[in-house]
């Protein structure tokens, strides 16, 4: 009687952690920083191909990538990418879970703060400085590596 | 058999002796009379003990003994004696259901793991973003949303471009 008694409550302790568990689980994530430039002869690296859809979006026809960052993130462990002028954004996975990823992103340099959930696959595009000489900083950030 | 063999057999209850030695005693008391006067004394003794053993116990009322006899037994010792306290009735409840008490205590964890499933399928494939918040000190923040993800602009224009 009491071994069952023990494994239904350890049944019932597994289950119960079980969604908390998917919740922290580690994410790999892409992170990329791009300049768009308003002026010059308009391109999109090959590197950025997947990128077309959302960087059309903007007025900005030129782009490169000035830096990456591939980690597996875990829930609220900031990953910092560093800018060109000395600054820094910061990338904050808030939660993993099955379906979704909240990402929370931190520009200081356009005292802009931003949190989005997107699902897995899906990128983020999100400017973290102010247009400066026709010309801006991107963050792009794509949860699943 | 002489008498000095016959005499521990005598006064010998029905069955108590192996065929060989009843065979022997009942041919030692076919030819000894004093043996057999003694084997005589022996079965009057053992009936007048049982008579009396019999009228001894027919004096004594018995009525209650049963019953005086089940009462000094304490209620904790009966495997199936009724409990008294409401723990002690649960106990004995889920002694008696155990299957029924595991299932009890198995069914909200089956009801919590078929609603996390459930969340995990419904919560596939679906819209590019499903939450955004943007705030920014001083400039303007436009959300943009594409099929592959939102792009987040900010800038001195509304339209951030």
């Amino acid at each position: 009687m009491r071994s069952e008694w023990t494994a239904a409550w350890v049944a019932v302790l597994l289950l119960a952690s079980a969604p908390a568990g998917a919740a922290d689980a580690p994410l790999p994530v892409r992170i990329r920083l791009l300049q768009g430039s308003r002026q010059g002869t308009p391109g999109l690296p090959p590197g950025l191909e997947d990128l077309r859809g959302q960087l059309s979006t903007t007025a900005y026809v030129r782009w490169e990538q000035a830096g990456e960052v591939q980690a597996t993130m875990v829930p609220r462990k900031p990953v910092s990418v560093a800018l060109p002028d000395g600054g820094a954004v910061a990338v904050t996975l808030v939660e993993s879970r099955a379906g979704a990823a909240t990402f929370e992103v931190s520009a200081p340099a356009s005292r802009t703060q931003s949190r989005v959930t997107v699902a897995p696959g899906k990128r983020i595009v999100q400017q973290v400085t102010a247009e400066r000489g026709g010309s801006a900083w991107f963050v792009t950030i794509k949860a699943g590596g | 058999m002489k008498c000095a063999g016959a005499a521990p057999l005598l006064g010998s209850r029905p069955g108590e002796l192996d065929p060989v030695e009843d065979a022997l005693l009942s041919a030692h008391l076919s030819t000894c009379d004093g043996c057999r006067a003694r084997q005589a004394d022996q079965e009057a003794v053992a009936r007048v003990l049982e008579d009396g053993l019999l009228l001894e116990a027919a004096r004594r009322d018995f009525t209650g003994f049963a019953d005086g006899v089940l009462a000094r037994i304490p209620a904790s010792a009966w495997r199936g004696a009724a409990p008294t306290g409401p723990m002690e009735r649960l106990r004995e409840f889920l002694r008696r259901h155990r299957i029924l008490a595991v299932a009890s205590a198995l069914a909200p964890a089956l009801a919590a793991l078929a609603l996390y499933l459930y969340i995990g399928q419904t919560t596939g494939p679906g819209p590019s973003e499903l939450a955004i918040e943007v705030t920014s000190e001083d400039l303007a923040a436009v959300v943009l949303e594409t099929s592959d993800g939102p792009v987040i602009l900010v800038g001195e224009g509304s339209d951030g471009t």
